[in-house]
């Protein structure tokens, strides 16, 4: 509730009805086999309670169901109001907010979620880097590049890195950073060990290397260890780890598996009998004592790796005080060692900023939202990553009023003060007197082309410990269609008496009759009578009764039900909780319209419920809690 | 220095003295005190820049000064070098009523400045503040948008001060320095040439970084390429290194002065003089 008084939030009513899932599903076909003639009647009792029940705005349930209106969704099909929670969401495309490129899904799946052509972030502020010529004497650009931080001033060339070409710098960096290619000989392993490392852990490594030579590491065999090919990053490294236990899995497996292919090892059907004989075999043995080991010949014992070209890196013994006599070296310092934002994306090995390596900018996505129950949708972007428009969005303020308030400033008694009276009559909505009566003009605004009938209902007095009165003097009304603009205009110009609503210090509100009333919009005035806080209220009596138990009741029976609270005035929850002094009005809203717009015959026919192209009634109900403030303590 | 007309400014390129509250301030109030100015003829200042205080305000040559900038001289003698941009609404010196030191705060009641500006006049030219509250520009600094120099502030040249950053008293910042919007420098720092200041408000969110100057071998590419590589980069430092980082500034100088070219051009088209 961090908006500034006063706010609407509407209540989605999922809350109540929760999403169907197939545990419940199940349940509701299990009870008419087994007690059919029972189990539903009560259920749908409390369903009825729940329905009777005043929404309570304070209630823990309910925060989870308050939303901005413009947050909410509208489902067509459902014809309901659809919250984030109601809501599913699929993507539909990926792209670089930098460049506004699209990757497609297969490349983000096997490359990782950054843009993989120029654009990069500043690994020290992580603002957008630029590409930048060191040559800037020559009319054509030329020269080494470099990728500048317009914000912090890094360049590459604090890191010392410096690019041939302006374009795929990313490639460029990858080769820089990562191992040099490898023999020839080994191509066709190396094409397999790259769709390796790619798949499943890449979104993991910060530096993606989308060039093919990569990994020179792996061993041909175990046991003859090659020189030329020891990992060095800490990429390679990972890959050689990986490959070598992979082959370690491959050799001790007795199935035969195919070592190449490790990741689709635990889907194969055959895998998956192993591993779950795996657990029937060992509750066996628990069973039946030993006399079954045996007879499984236990698979050969994997072991470590050992050597550096296996992806082994023993850190050297000197390596870590190297590192604290770094940090402690008057060059470096607090400014030159890395923090924890700048490190979380980085190489974990990188200690300084002289380690920071530019981050490839993460993709975006444009994401389509479905309703849950009819899978109807709701929100479609366009596709083009460069294009803002939506091809569908059925945002729920098209279909419900929005509804906005502003206090009523009191009529002044002489014209001739006016405004310094008005402008001491205005309430201030964060400290509301308690116990003095404003008055609030609630505006209903239409955004559909049909005319709605609106019923507004609200309890008399707000739920929970603080209760304030509350009076809608004209609850039922009639909001008009959002017609053409130039139809009020026109008619504007022959019905004078619009004019009523420039002067408004003339009216007086009075019960049953609308306030004013525009095109499409509609107000109505709204009386509030803010509730005492319990604290104050104790206060108050302690002046009055002059620290006497038997006047402190008198008082407490006079204010009637307000007070219920009162008789346990000793326990500390007698104290304000967070919050318990916004003044929240939960209000019912009951809207009815006949719809006959150009949509809706189709709708209609398509439904059912076409009474021959006819109008056809519908209604929306909701409830809608008004923040008009804040009770001053 | 000629009185201006109150009601017609003057010529853009002669510093004007009159201030936007001094209408407001009535006849009653006295007028604030005026520094003598000594700009140079290639200055360009704008018609809407407050000038007030006691010392003398020094302005080099090629300086711009945006409109509603305010400089005041009440703690000590304000000397802004040649070739520097002072943007809009950002505020040089401590305006009188407010101790020297404090950050700069553009709230108030025109009359009340008017008659604190009077008695922080006095105190000042009775006590002679001296050297103490100088603020010193040199050439080539950028001052932001809404910034806020205390006095006694040196800034050496190819600073850029950004948006809203604010500069406690008694500042020493280094040459190509930059610090970033919003950034809050606190009193009696010392900030060395080629740093950045960046990061969030004051204190332990601000982070400093040292820019680089020379050329640097990465490590990780160095141990990739082998010998080789780092052989030829240890050329590439011997023979160019050190002007590699300065390439990349000078470039920012280049387009500094580009702008202060092409906004004297329009100033001058637009007015129809020279």
């Amino acid at each position: 509730m961090s908006r500034p008084f006063p706010y609407a939030y509407i209540s989605c009513p999922c809350a109540n009805t929760p999403a169907p899932d197939p545990s419940r599903k199940r349940r509701s076909r299990e009870s008419p086999q087994k007690a059919s003639p029972e189990k539903p009647r009560p259920e749908l009792q409390l369903d009825d309670e729940e329905d009777e029940q005043t929404f309570d705005p304070r209630a823990p349930r309910s925060n989870f169901s308050l939303y901005p209106p413009e947050q909410l969704l509208y489902c067509e099909d459902c014809h309901q109001i659809k919250c984030p929670r109601c809501i599913t969401e699929e993507i539909l495309c990926w792209y670089c907010p930098n460049c506004l490129f699209e990757t497609p899904s297969s490349m983000v799946r096997s490359e990782g979620n950054r843009c993989a052509r120029n654009c990069f972030n500043c690994p020290a502020c992580t603002a957008p880097l630029s590409v930048t010529t060191l040559e800037n004497r020559g009319g054509d650009q030329s020269g080494p590049w470099v990728l500048s931080c317009g914000y912090c001033m890094w360049t590459t060339l604090d890191i010392g890195i410096k690019f041939d070409k302006p374009t795929n710098i990313r490639a460029q960096l990858a080769k820089m950073t990562t191992e040099p290619s490898m023999p020839a000989i080994h191509t066709r392993q190396v094409s397999k060990t790259f769709g390796d490392l790619k798949s499943p852990l890449s979104m993991y490594s910060s530096i993606d290397d989308q060039l093919p030579p990569v990994d020179g590491s792996r061993p041909d065999n175990e046991d003859q260890p090659s020189d030329t090919s020891i990992p060095r990053t800490r990429n390679a490294r990972f890959a050689a780890l990986k490959t070598f236990y992979k082959d370690q899995v491959a050799a001790t497996t007795t199935s035969g598996v195919d070592p190449g292919d490790f990741g689709a090892s635990f889907s194969s059907p055959n895998t998956l009998h192993r591993i779950m004989s795996i657990y029937t075999a060992t509750r066996i043995t628990a069973l039946y004592g030993n006399g079954n080991k045996k007879a499984r010949n236990r698979p050969p014992v994997m072991r470590e790796a050992v050597s550096a070209n296996e992806g082994l890196a023993l850190p050297k013994p000197s390596s870590e005080t190297a590192i604290i006599q770094r940090m402690a070296s008057d060059d470096c310092g607090w400014d030159g060692l890395a923090s924890l934002e700048q490190r979380a994306f980085q190489s974990p090995d990188a200690r300084f900023v002289e380690d920071l390596l530019p981050l490839p900018s993460l993709l975006r996505t444009k994401r389509s939202k479905r309703c849950k129950s009819c899978k109807h949708i709701l929100v479609k972007p366009e596709f083009k990553p460069s294009s803002t428009r939506y091809r569908i969005r059925l945002i729920a303020l098209s279909y419900i009023p929005l509804a906005t308030m502003r206090p009523l400033i009191l009529p002044p008694t002489t014209s001739a003060s006016l405004p310094s009276l008005s402008s001491a009559a205005a309430p201030n909505l964060d400290a509301l007197t308690p116990q003095r009566p404003i008055q609030l003009l609630l505006t209903l605004k239409n955004h559909m082309f049909d005319p709605v009938r609106i019923t507004l209902a609200t309890p008399s007095v707000t739920p929970g410990r603080v209760a304030s009165k509350v009076t809608i003097l004209c609850p039922q009304f009639d909001i008009g269609a959002n017609s053409d603009v130039w139809d009020e205009a026109l008619q504007s110009a022959t019905a004078p008496d619009r004019s009523s609503r420039t002067s408004p210090y003339e009216k007086v509100a009075e019960a049953g009759k609308v306030w004013d009333k525009g095109r499409n919009w509609t107000t109505v005035v709204l009386e509030v009578v803010p509730g005492s806080l319990p604290g104050l209220k104790l206060k108050a009596y302690k002046g009055v009764g002059d620290d006497d138990n038997d006047d402190d009741d008198d008082d407490s029976d006079e204010n009637e039900g307000a007070l219920d609270w009162s008789g346990k005035s000793k326990d500390p929850a007698q104290q304000i909780q967070p919050d318990e002094d916004v003044l929240d009005i939960p209000v019912f809203v009951r809207m009815e319209w006949n719809s006959d717009s150009q949509i809706d015959p189709e709708e209609g026919i398509g439904s059912g419920k076409g009474l021959g192209g006819d109008s056809v009634k519908r209604e929306l109900a909701y409830w809608m809690v008004l923040g008009v403030g804040r009770i001053e303590s | 220095m000629p009185q201006p007309n109150l009601l017609r400014p003057p010529p853009h390129h002669r510093p004007s003295t009159q201030s936007n509250s001094q209408p407001s301030s009535g006849s009653s109030t006295p007028k604030p005190a005026q520094p003598p100015i000594t700009a140079s003829s290639s200055a360009t200042i704008a018609e809407s820049v407050v000038f007030q205080g006691t010392f003398p305000v020094t302005i080099g040559r090629g300086t711009i000064i945006h409109p509603r900038a305010r400089i005041y001289s009440f703690a000590g003698p304000v000397v802004i070098g040649n070739e520097c941009i002072i943007s809009e609404k950002c505020v040089l010196g401590t305006p009188p009523g407010e101790g020297t030191g404090t950050v700069v705060s553009t709230t108030g009641m025109a009359g009340d400045r008017n008659k604190e500006n009077q008695r922080g006049g006095q105190t000042t030219g009775g006590g002679g503040g001296g050297e103490e509250g100088a603020i010193q520009l040199s050439s080539s600094v950028t001052i932001g948008p809404m910034a806020s120099i205390a006095a006694g502030v040196t800034i050496h040249s190819g600073v850029v001060v950004e948006t809203a950053a604010a500069i406690n008293g008694n500042v020493d910042i280094g040459a190509h320095s930059k610090i970033c919007a919003r950034a809050e420098i606190s009193a009696g720092a010392m900030i060395r040439e080629w740093t950045v200041v960046w990061g969030a408000g004051k204190g332990a969110g601000l982070r400093r970084r040292v820019r680089v100057q020379g050329g640097k071998v990465n490590p990780i590419v160095q141990s990739l390429n082998g010998d080789t590589a780092a052989a030829t980069a240890g050329d590439k430092a011997e023979e160019g290194g050190t002007l590699e980082g300065r390439i990349i500034e000078d470039a920012r100088l280049l387009g500094m002065r580009r702008e202060r070219e092409a906004l004297a051009r329009f100033i001058g088209a637009s007015k129809g003089r020279r």
